[in-house]
């Protein structure tokens, strides 16, 4: 009868309310995500050179993060997060190249929808002068056409390596590679960034 | 020796070179995200409560579910307890039924035998009708 008297104890056992550490991941999780969002926003829009569209990618990501890795350690989350925003850049070009050669067999040309003013999407100036802001838009304009230009694997690396400042270990784990790929890659969207925007950008 | 040195030295200005340019990009990076509109604000700000609804959600899943664990615990005590009640009583081992059962059953008269159920049984419990003696006993 004691075993009765165990197995009773052992499902009446007091546990904690869900909703205690409920509270405290979701405060964690939207501290985080309050950290990265404007940064993965604006990876989001030099890749996919679209506002609502990178706003769309972001979101997503969020809420997989959120559904799939919330029990995950903190230091974990930027790395999955910017793997899961990545794959959905990469989906969302495969979709565009399909869309693409859809349009151009029904005789619609692939520039009539490629209406991407980096001008009106730029960043609002904060407390700039105005030869700041123009320096600096200009300076990010030319920065973006070169990141764009750059084939897709050496921007994700220099996004993340330079805009986000993700170390290799991290940068790996979020481009799904290994750190030797992260180097290279990295190393060769350096070298053509600098040739492509020359020595006095941003001077 | 003074080639390597120099290469050397090459190597560390484009090091050198390199991360400057990578500390540039990254300023002017930050700059642009500084100033992202009030409208675009409100969107992501959308997107990240969004986001941690989704995990409101699956801790309400969780408590419905820690709701029924106190009652599977003491279902699964009193499974135990009946069970451990029952062990006392010694189980026998089932009895196959013989071959010969089966017979009775694909016989013609095995409709009959199953009306009268109760007295087949009853044969069997008092036991096999006494041997007839052998036809051929008295015979020489």
């Amino acid at each position: 009868m004691s075993a009765e008297v165990a197995v009773i104890a052992v499902s009446c056992t007091g546990r904690p309310h869900p909703g205690v550490g409920t509270l405290q991941r979701e405060r964690e999780l939207n501290q985080f995500l309050m950290r990265l969002e404007k940064r993965a926003l604006r990876i989001a829009e030099i890749s996919v050179r679209d506002r609502d569209e990178a706003l769309d990618l972001v979101q997503i990501a969020m809420i997989k993060l959120v559904r799939n890795y919330a029990e995950r350690g903190e230091d974990e989350w930027t790395p999955l997060f910017y793997r899961i925003l990545q794959n959905g850049i990469r989906d969302w070009h495969r979709r565009q190249a399909v869309r693409n050669r859809v349009m151009v067999w029904f005789g619609r040309s692939k520039g009539d929808d490629d209406d991407y003013d980096v001008i009106a999407t730029a960043a609002d100036p904060v407390g700039r002068t105005p030869d700041e802001q123009i320096q600096n838009s200009e300076a990010m304009q030319s920065l973006e056409h070169a990141v764009n230009a750059l084939p897709a694997r050496q921007r994700e690396a220099f996004m993340l390596r330079t805009f986000e400042e993700l170390d290799v270990k991290s940068t790996a784990v979020a481009m799904g590679c290994s750190e030797g790929s992260v180097k290279t890659h990295y190393s060769r969207a350096v070298h053509s960034l600098r040739e492509s925007l020359g020595e006095h950008w941003h001077e | 020796m003074s080639k390597l040195d120099n290469s050397s030295k090459d190597d560390k200005v484009e090091a050198t070179a390199d991360e400057l340019f990578a500390k540039d990009a990254h300023a002017v990076f930050e700059r642009s995200t500084e100033g992202i509109d009030a409208e675009t604000k409100v969107r992501l700000n959308r997107s990240r409560q969004l986001a941690l609804a989704e995990l409101d959600s699956r801790s309400l899943v969780t408590a419905n579910w820690s709701q029924w664990v106190p009652a599977t615990g003491l279902a699964t005590a009193a499974a135990v307890a009946v069970v451990m009640w029952n062990t006392n009583a010694v189980v026998e081992p089932m009895e196959l039924a013989p071959v010969s059962d089966f017979e009775i059953l694909l016989n013609e008269d095995g409709f009959d035998m199953l009306q009268d159920l109760e007295f087949y049984s009853w044969i069997d419990i008092d036991g096999e009708p006494e041997d007839e003696p052998a036809a051929d006993a008295n015979v020489g």
